[in-house]
């Protein structure tokens, strides 16, 4: 009698369902590396594919008359294409040569699908996928790509590479490093870049872009327009999480998990709402490499004892270090050293400012102009001709510009006009304030200031930029010193409410105090552009400024003035000017609005704030270079002597004068009314 | 002790680091605002040195449109009208978004057309560039041209998007181009 042996018991393979062994066969490789490139390939392929199939659908934007053209984007090839010959180039490139091109695309990414492929066929496969990808982008020059294409690029690329280092274990590793190393380098910058960003900072920038029909929904849009809290939050909380990613290679395994975890999340919600297809699978094909890398979920961290986690590992780590630090600082060695370096920090913190306090004297005693005491302060101030007749010219300067900046307008007055520029305080060489000055502080400062130098009225005040607002303070509160008004590229007291351009560019301005404060104190400013151009001044205006504006305070005061601009100054200035036939003169700078349009309306209302009027447009002038240019400043001298004739005839009849029109005037002709 | 077949092998990937290295460096040095030229010589479209300072620091906030309008034989001038680009968000984008390259288009080229005309005040000069003649082309051929049409200008706007309070902006204007022959319908 023979007896039969018992069935085998299944084994874990068999017993495994289809489904899985399918799943197990298309990915699985030949060691840990192979499979991380595997599961790379095929997560890349899924996007690779579908955006080929894409491009298949709208093939006819590809032709010659659509809007990747042939014709009009081989201009962009670069140039060792030439040499390929020209009839070749459009075979391969003409339409419809290059539906072929993609077709090739979607069928290499489909091949990269299918299970079973070798090693060399993958790597022939992928770099195909790379040839075809940069032939592509080139014929499409360069438009209408984004940040999916470039990652999936760089996926194919090394992989293909890694199949071309099968042989060499080490450099498959640092292949797999280097492709952890570009995304955590991709996430990290794309936070950093919003971190810098002020309208990511305050979360404006969230509700704006979803409010598009390009990269926006609707729905999203909703819910964040009227919630700011939920806008700041969602843009923290990209900024976080991006520059916060590459801890995912040395964080403890829940926390690596969660992020990336998130990152998928994060893909799938840009998917939904952005309708950033492609970027889940370029982005989330890497996340294999990403753990494989990482310290708590690759090979080594499995291959660890359980019974000494990472985490354990850390936090004893930790704890040791912080022990010895203390122990070392309890004892009398260790107290000498940190007393000692705290008395050093002393010293070096009175030295900077005993070195400040010598660099202000220094500046003070260089300064070009008069320092007088006005409300207990000192106040730099630029007099010309003060002895002479008639109504005398005041000047209200730019944001961050020091009195200064007036020295071509001032020279190009005649000899016989009275002058003064003067620096607000904590600009130029101005004592600073405790405060920003309001709007009627702004006044009575500068009336003293008037006052004490003895000059006249009726005074002609000439605004540049944020100084606009600031005549139009002291005209209203002083209607009887006041002959004339000159705007020279001024603000308009509604332009941040009525102008998106001008509203979007304040929080940029605002960061540029800020970071322009920043290369001041570090004493970088020397090497940025602004010095430079304040050092076209005349001779010794020029140097001086470049010193003074060097100075972080004026940064600092400057910032402050924009934010009081905004709650103070602007509001007051709009408000109506008693007389409405006060002589105003209106100078544009045609660079201003060229870049916002909305601006030339703008000035056209300030110059119908007044019956008598006449407005220029310079059109080669920039918001800067109308005073800082010899060549500009003197339409702005032009402007100051026609309000000053006319205040000096309002003056002698006891009244403005009256009447006239108020067209604009082009470039450089004499613009009076009529 | 490295052995002479293994010589080649070490060689090769000590050669590997070397690309690696550079090829992280050259990316990391493309994120900045202002990059060496040699960069844009290397790889002039980004395929392979990507930038990925995604909608930062300052994002698009608006949509693009083209509108075009027609001289027609008499000498007048028809009204400005539109040819729609971009689609409304569906779910389905998540998966299958075949409009995303040409609306992704028109934010590039218009921002390298506005970028250019600020330097270029020649239209001239404008005229032959890859953005105008890509706006041009498509202009020509695919928006509808009424009967009598002889020449065609294009007009490119943002706008707020769903943000409805927001008025339209005019970004640039093309001059008037001669329609082809066969369009002269």
């Amino acid at each position: 009698m023979t007896t039969s042996a018992p069935p085998p018991p299944p084994s874990a393979a068999s017993a495994r369902p289809a489904a899985g062994r399918f799943a197990a066969r298309l990915y699985r490789g030949q060691d840990d590396i192979d499979t991380v490139f595997r599961k790379l390939e095929l997560m890349t392929s899924v996007g690779a594919t579908i955006g080929a199939v894409e491009q298949l659908a709208t093939a006819d934007t590809l032709a010659d008359d659509g809007l990747f053209a042939w014709p009009v984007m081989r201009l962009r090839a670069p140039l060792w294409w030439r040499s390929i010959g020209e009839e070749r180039l459009e075979k391969v490139f003409g339409y419809p040569g290059v539906v072929g091109l993609v077709q090739t695309r979607a069928l290499t990414g489909l091949g990269l699908l299918l299970p079973g492929a070798t090693r060399a066929q993958r790597g022939v496969l992928a770099a195909t996928m790379c040839g075809t990808a940069h032939g592509l982008h080139t014929r499409m020059g360069g438009f209408g790509l984004d940040g999916s294409d470039h990652l999936t690029f760089v996926n194919y690329a090394v992989s293909a590479a890694e199949k071309a280092f099968g042989h060499d274990p080490r450099a498959r590793e640092m292949l797999v490093r280097f492709l952890a190393a570009q995304v955590c380098m991709a996430y990290f910058t794309s936070g950093a870049a919003k971190l810098i960003s002020p309208v990511w900072r305050d979360g404006t920038a969230i509700p704006e872009i979803f409010r598009t029909s390009t990269f926006g929904d609707p729905l999203f849009h909703r819910a964040v327009r009227d919630r700011p809290w939920l806008a700041k939050s969602v843009a923290w909380a990209t900024i976080l999480g991006e520059m916060a990613f590459p801890l995912v290679l040395v964080a403890p395994r829940p926390v690596a998990r969660g992020i990336l975890a998130s990152g998928t999340a994060f893909h799938l919600g840009n998917a939904r709402f952005m309708g950033l297809n492609r970027f889940v699978w370029s982005y989330c094909s890497t996340y294999p490499a990403l753990a494989h890398v990482s310290r708590s979920l690759g090979p080594r961290a499995r291959a660890a004892a359980p019974a000494a986690s990472p985490r354990t590992y850390a936090t004893a780590a930790r704890t040791a270090a912080a022990g010895r630090l203390l122990r070392a600082a309890a004892t009398p060695r260790g107290a000498a050293a940190v007393t000692a370096g705290a008395g050093l920090a002393l010293l070096a913190g009175a030295a900077v400012r005993q070195a400040n306090r010598v660099r202000d004297a220094r500046l003070r005693r260089d300064a070009p102009g008069e320092l007088l005491t006005v409300a207990g302060r000192s106040v730099h101030v630029l007099p010309r001709n003060s002895a002479a007749g008639g109504p005398s010219v005041v000047f209200e300067n730019g944001l961050a510009a020091p009195a200064t900046q007036w020295g071509w307008v001032q020279r190009g007055l005649g000899p016989r006009t009275p002058s003064a520029a003067y620096d607000r305080p904590g600009i130029g060489w101005s004592d600073a304030a405790a405060r920003p000055q309001g709007p009627d502080e702004a006044a009575d400062v500068l009336a003293e200031t008037l006052h004490a130098l003895g000059l006249d009225p009726p005074y002609v005040l000439v605004g540049h930029s944020i100084g606009g607002l600031l005549i139009r303070t002291f005209a209203r509160r002083h209607p009887e010193a006041t002959g004339g008004l000159v705007f020279v590229d001024a603000t308009h007291p509604e332009q941040f409410v009525r102008s998106p351009r001008q509203r979007e560019a304040l929080p940029w301005i605002r960061q540029r105090m800020t970071t322009t404060g920043l290369q001041a104190a570090f004493g970088l400013l020397r090497y940025s552009g602004r010095p430079q151009q304040m050092s076209g001044l005349p001779e010794p205006l020029g140097e001086a400024t470049a010193r003074i504006v060097r100075r972080p305070r004026l940064w600092r005061t400057a910032r402050e003035e924009l934010a009081e601009s905004q709650r103070t100054w602007c509001s007051d200035a709009r408000l109506p000017l008693p007389a409405t036939d006060t002589p105003v003169a209106v100078v544009t700078a045609g660079e201003t609005v060229r870049s916002d349009p909305l601006h030339a309306e703008f000035q056209r209302e300030l110059a119908l704030l007044s019956t008598v009027s006449r407005h220029d447009v310079v059109e080669e002038a920039g918001h800067e270079s109308l005073v800082l240019d010899e060549a500009h400043a003197a339409h702005v001298v032009r402007a100051v002597e026609w309000a000053r004739t006319r205040a000096a005839k309002g003056a002698a009849r006891g009244a403005p004068p009256q009447a006239a029109a108020k067209d604009p005037v082009p470039d450089g002709a004499r613009g009076e009314s009529a | 002790m490295t052995t002479p077949t293994a010589l080649p092998q070490t060689a090769a990937r000590y050669g590997l680091y070397g690309v690696l290295a550079s090829w992280l460096g050259l990316t990391a040095a493309k994120q900045f605002r202002r990059t060496p030229k040699f960069l844009t010589r290397i790889d002039p479209i980004n395929t392979a040195i990507p930038v990925t300072t995604f909608f930062a620091p300052n994002p698009g906030r608006s949509d693009i449109h083209v509108l075009a309008r027609e001289r027609l034989a008499d000498g007048t001038t028809t009204e400005w009208s539109e040819y729609p680009m971009l689609e409304r968000r569906t779910i389905r984008h998540m998966l299958w978004h075949p409009g995303r390259r040409v609306e992704k288009l028109l934010p590039d080229t218009v921002s390298e057309l506005t970028q250019l005309a600020l330097d270029e005040k020649r239209i001239e000069v404008l005229q032959l560039t890859i953005p105008y003649l890509a706006l041009l082309t498509f202009v020509t051929h695919h928006c509808p041209h009424p009967p009598g049409s002889r020449q065609v200008q294009f007009l490119v706007v943002s706008s707020g998007g769903f943000d409805e309070e927001e008025e339209p902006r005019t970004l640039f204007a093309s001059d008037f181009h001669e329609l082809p022959q066969n369009r002269r319908t």
